[in-house]
């Protein structure tokens, strides 16, 4: 049996299409820079309350009281806290816990390195979409 | 579960701080009750590791605590679902309660007491013998460690020495005073010129000249290995020796917390001791090589200037001088430039040596503790004398591979220094914010 591959022209435009389509697209994942995509989650009582950019320098009061977010108010906190985003760095500026655990732990500039304030609830994260993860940083 | 996590961590908590306020002071044992919980869903935000912390202080007089070790010591292991809330607990209790005795042990500090009311023949107490010719029985891990850091002391050139507690003392005095101060003009330093820093450095002389050299260390500390006692003898006419286990002790617990773990089955995490001590115990369960981030040398920034993956067992030790430290400004040809003073000591000269920001070291066959010294006795080698240490380590010790970071003067440029069995495992992080560039040893 001898057979002969027929293109028809259906057949050529729609594999010229793909063509030029993966050549767009690898030319758009070479040349378009790559986004380190930190941001600074911060979670309360396990839920993400906020998501703030790492770039941009800034400070969150949280208060204590009857939940309302427009007002950053949550019940599970013991009493103040300030949380400071500087030259890409994030830290709990002030709270109330017995041993000030989280405000203790400074400044933290490393994706998946949170600082925990376990008695009241709060998570600061800075989360990062960068391919490179690590599992642990000396 | 969240809830109920927070919850132990709360009531224990609240436990802690509600008892050790009166009664019987004795704060030496670890109990169930004071063991915390803190790993929650700070994991399950975070890629799905488990985080279990050692959060118990441990009492040092009516108004003081300290963690063991002064320091974060953590196991993680990934993915969550693997660890389940009782074996959370047992790795807890199993790590925390190795942690804490051995602090007590270690420390040249306080004095601790047993259940009993007798005290615990600690470092503290071994330094109170100095030349009063007792011999003072100690615990045998204390023993150990001791002729272990003698015998590395020799072996090193002197490079690590566990005779310079009062050394030691002293450099901790000048940090933690020039860390409070606001101007430069109110440093105290051996090399400033001002009445003060006059004195430190007669002071300074004075200390180099009464610290016995690792050879000489031999000879003062007496092993009864039977009795399982130590002697510390008299050196010269010197008032006052001490030793201190700063440079070793951590990674001596890290270790046994780590046997500790694997013979328990927890063999999939690490262990770190405030990234200064890790082993990490064993392959991850999703089997994942490990990725460890080498952060860059700079102060002012942490961002990582490279990365070094790895399967299986590994102990990784680091120091380096950007913890427990103070910038010195010093005028040169009418222009300022600054070294870094830190915690770091070479025993030979009496202060810290600036030869490398930072050491890691990597190995599958050195023991913890080994490790934690030999890090020590890296910041203290010269670069020329490298090749000839890792090659008495490796033939007298085990494998071993280092990473020595540097960086230029206008700390722009990250320099990594990698040794030749990493140089696969080893990469620049393109994303790094700072310049950072590899170089290979032949070595």
């Amino acid at each position: 049996m001898n057979f002969k591959l027929k293109l028809a022209k259906i057949d050529i435009f729609i594999i010229s299409i793909l063509t030029v389509l993966s050549l767009v697209l690898g030319l758009f994942i070479y040349f378009v820079p790559k986004d380190s995509g930190k941001s600074v989650a911060i979670y309360i009582e396990g839920k993400m309350e906020y998501s703030l950019s790492l770039e941009e320098d800034q400070t969150l009061a949280l208060h204590p009281g009857e939940y309302n977010k427009s007002t950053n108010t949550y019940p599970s906190l013991l009493g103040e806290m300030v949380i400071e985003i500087k030259d890409k760095s994030v830290r709990v500026e002030k709270e109330d816990s017995p041993l000030h655990v989280c405000s203790k732990q400074g400044w933290v500039s490393i994706p998946n390195f949170p600082v925990t304030c376990a008695p009241n609830y709060v998570v600061v994260v800075i989360e990062s979409t960068d391919a490179t993860n690590f599992d642990f940083v000396v | 579960m969240k809830k109920k996590a927070f919850l132990a961590l709360l009531v224990s908590g609240t436990f802690f701080l509600t008892s050790c306020g009166e009664g019987k002071k004795d704060f030496s044992s670890y109990s169930k009750e004071e063991v915390s919980y803190c790993n929650s869903f700070v994991s399950e935000v975070t890629s799905g590791w488990n985080r279990v912390c050692n959060l118990n202080p441990i009492r040092i007089s009516d108004h003081e605590t300290t963690y063991p070790f002064d320091s974060d010591l953590i196991y993680a292991s990934y993915p969550l679902q693997e660890l389940d809330v009782p074996s959370i607990y047992d790795i807890e209790e199993t790590m925390g309660s190795i942690f804490y005795r051995l602090h007590q042990e270690f420390d040249r500090h306080y004095d601790y007491f047993h259940d009993d009311g007798t005290k615990i023949q600690n470092l503290k107490v071994l330094n109170e013998s100095y030349g009063t010719e007792k011999a003072v029985f100690v615990d045998k891990d204390l023993y150990n460690l001791l002729k272990i850091s003698v015998e590395l002391g020799v072996k090193s050139d002197n490079r690590f020495n566990i005779a310079i507690g009062e050394l030691s003392a002293f450099w901790d005095d000048l940090i933690s005073y020039n860390n409070n101060q606001m101007s430069y003009d109110d440093y105290i330093d051996p090399l400033l010129t001002n009445e003060k820093s006059k004195e430190a450095e007669k002071k300074l002389k004075k200390l180099q000249q009464e610290i016995p050299t690792a050879e000489e260390l031999k000879d003062l500390l007496e092993f009864d290995d039977t009795l399982q006692t130590i002697t510390f003898h008299q050196y010269k006419n010197v008032e006052k020796v001490s030793l201190t286990l700063g440079g070793i002790g951590k990674g001596y617990a890290v270790g046994k917390a780590a046997e500790a773990l694997s013979a328990k089955k927890y063999d999939f995490g690490y262990i770190s001791g405030a990234s200064s001590s890790n082993v990490m115990l064993g392959k991850k369960k999703d089997h994942s090589p490990w990725t460890v981030g080498i952060s860059s040398p700079f102060q002012a920034d942490f961002d990582m200037g490279g990365y070094v993956t790895f399967d299986g067992y590994r102990v990784l030790s680091t120091s380096g001088d950007s913890a427990h430290m103070y910038f010195l400004p010093i005028e040169k040809n009418g222009k300022t430039t600054y070294i870094i003073r830190h915690h770091i000591l070479n025993p030979s000269t009496g202060e810290s040596e600036n030869e490398y920001r930072k050491v890691t070291l990597f190995s599958s066959a050195i023991s913890s503790e080994i490790m934690d010294a030999l890090s020590t006795i890296m910041m203290n080698t010269k670069e020329e004398d490298l090749e000839e240490m890792f090659s008495y380590i490796r033939e007298n010790y085990g494998d071993i591979e280092g990473i020595f970071q540097k960086n230029n003067e206008e700390e722009t440029i990250a320099y990594y220094f990698v040794t030749k069995g990493l140089k696969d495992s080893f990469t620049i992080n393109e994303q790094n914010t700072h310049f950072a560039e590899v170089k290979y040893y032949e070595f």
